[in-house]
């Protein structure tokens, strides 16, 4: 028998430690926070190992946060993934995979995923060269493990996380070769001054990035991106040059996302050992898919995410998704929604929700709301550049499969992504997609001028996260 | 190993606690609260392995346990993910320069 709780939380970043806090102090109880890494905070409240010098709790938010799962009754189940999630009999099954001791399944009443995002694959020709990583790896390694990826590092994305990696990097000593963002200047931006009124925290970040910058001579080059890479054995070149199309990056159907720029285009060569990418976030929907709840294809997030009501209820009853995993919304989205969602959560056990609990957390997180909406606007999530693609690129890395032999694929006539799955195994990996999924449908898109949505979604199956044979065991019913 | 010079690590490496690991045969200098991926970034190793089918190299990509490439042999258990695994006394850790004979989905860690 499955060990029977009342909520478990999925996640233990920002939306997923506010849910549990909030979860605790509304008395719900046996509610357990499941992790996949060894000590919570998500990548936005990643903590540094305290034997590199980490203070576990770096910043009073964090403190308080982390103290409601420390002391307000939240069991935490670190270092442990959850690999199925399943509805059963007006409850959900959890299948974890974690450390000796871990319960191999868990039954809850309700469920609140905050799985989060990861960072949105940008393939290009020489991408799955060794030093050639995501902005969201960089940033990990050299704040919360203290060591520089490289000695001349690359940057090419959009937004201001590249503009916070860059201020890291050149405060730990590194040589930046260049920021190029695939956006142009965010001209538009004085439109949006309402929104962005009142968010002096994020504002102070910001301007200090571009002061570092200035300092170190670094420039941004808007409108440029990364073409290809190459050396041998790993990056030592890239060649970078102009991202498209004025508004490529806001042209959402298929064909001509990428105007101007073919394989082979003429760029700029620069010698570099590190090229990071961040081209947006992507957000993590396996388990919501895996479990059953409608998703919908949302244009400004260029993903599928999963349909939610007013308390951010799946179509699945008892089953809530809060964060970056329905949409990226960054983290103080994400806090106000963990909250939001234990209080819906509390409400269907039964407990009584004070109603002007729910106005103020609607009110706070309509606030943030518009505040990241502004960032969607100026700093779109890239266009894909399908057009860059050669027939030699891998475009799924864990499975090796071609651009080419996707582009063969679709001459036989697939589609979707779960055609060009079974017909070339492309994300069929140890990743399951994740690293290739919206790239296909982009590639689909541009190949046959078709709507991005119209590749669909991956059919998800369980282990939605490989796990060794044993893990899928369950050893008390055995 | 607190003496050594190290040109990647950063802040003052006197405070840590120096691990005796191998990478590959050889011992290397490692740090408690260091991941694997860590360890081989500041030796200047960026390749983890070779690819199965096309013998392709490649190294850490999404540093967050989600795509699988950094995957390394560590105390003979092939497949461990690199970034999501700690460093610890006494690891054995091999970077996998050939394709493997054993592969499969078999991932640990």
């Amino acid at each position: 028998m499955a060990e029977s709780i009342e909520l478990a939380v999925v996640g233990a970043g920002p939306a997923g430690l506010a849910a549990a806090g909030q979860a605790a102090e509304l008395g719900l109880l046996s509610v357990t926070l499941v992790d996949a890494f060894a000590l919570p905070g998500g990548q936005y409240y990643k903590q540094t190992p305290p034997e590199l010098g980490g203070d576990a709790a770096p910043d009073e938010s964090v403190r308080q946060l982390l103290a409601g799962v420390d002391q307000k009754a939240v069991r935490l189940l670190a270092g442990t993934s959850v690999w199925g999630l399943f509805p059963e009999d007006g409850a959900y099954i959890l299948c974890l995979y974690g450390p000796p001791d871990t319960p191999r399944r868990l039954r809850a009443r309700t469920v609140i995923l905050a799985p989060g995002a990861y960072d949105r694959p940008a393939p290009f020709p020489g991408w799955t060269l060794p030093g050639v990583m995501t902005a969201g790896a960089a940033l990990a390694l050299v704040k919360h493990q203290h060591v520089l990826p490289g000695r001349r590092i690359l940057l090419s994305g959009t937004g201001p996380l590249q503009l916070v990696l860059a201020r890291h990097l050149i405060d730990a000593g590194a040589e930046l070769a260049g920021v190029l963002d695939a956006n142009p200047f965010p001209w538009s931006g004085w439109r949006h001054a309402g929104a962005v009124w009142g968010q002096w925290e994020r504002l102070r970040e910001g301007w200090e990035s571009l002061r570092t910058m200035r300092k170190a001579g670094v420039g941004i080059r808007w409108s440029h991106r990364v073409l290809r890479a190459t050396g041998d054995g790993r990056v030592e070149q890239a060649v970078i040059g102009p991202a498209g199309g004025q508004d490529a990056s806001r042209q959402i159907a298929g064909g001509q996302d990428a105007r101007g720029l073919e394989p082979g285009s003429a760029g700029e060569t620069v010698p570099v050992d590190t090229i990071c990418l961040g081209h947006g976030l992507m957000p993590a929907v396996q388990l919501s898919r895996l479990a059953g709840c409608e998703h919908r294809y949302q244009q400004a997030q260029r993903a599928y995410v999963p349909v939610r009501d007013e308390r951010l209820q799946t179509t699945l009853e008892g089953l809530f998704v809060a964060g970056d995993g329905a949409g990226i919304g960054g983290k103080d989205v994400a806090l106000w929604e963990g909250r939001l969602a234990a209080l819906g959560a509390a409400r269907k056990l039964g407990r009584d929700v004070a109603p002007d609990r729910v106005s103020a957390v609607d009110q706070a997180l309509a606030d943030q709301r518009r505040f990241a909406a502004v960032l969607d606007a100026l700093f779109p999530s890239s266009a894909h550049m399908a057009g860059l693609l050669t027939d030699d690129t891998v475009l799924c890395r864990c499975e090796e499969i071609t651009v080419g032999e996707i582009r063969r694929a679709v001459d036989e006539g697939a589609t979707t992504v779960n055609a060009i799955r079974m017909l070339t195994r492309a994300g069929m990996g140890r990743c399951q997609g994740r690293m290739c999924g919206s790239s296909v449908a982009e590639l689909l898109a541009r190949e046959l001028g078709q709507p991005l949505e119209a590749a669909g979604q991956a059919t998800p199956r369980p282990p939605v996260v490989p796990i060794p044979l044993d893990g899928l065991i369950d050893n008390e019913e055995a | 190993m607190s003496t050594v010079k190290d040109e990647r690590r950063l802040g003052p490496l006197e405070a840590r606690q120096p691990l005796t690991i191998k990478v590959d045969g050889e011992p290397v200098p490692a740090f408690a609260g260091e991941s694997v991926a860590t360890v081989l970034l500041a030796l200047g190793r960026q390749t983890f392995r070779h690819t199965d089918r096309i013998h392709a190299p490649r190294g850490l990509f999404c540093g967050m346990g989600v795509c699988f490439d950094c995957l390394v042999t560590i105390d003979g258990i092939e497949n461990v993910r690199a970034c999501m695994t700690p460093v610890e006394e006494g690891m054995v850790i091999e970077t996998c320069c050939e394709p493997s004979a054993a592969t499969g989905g078999h991932i640990h860690g």
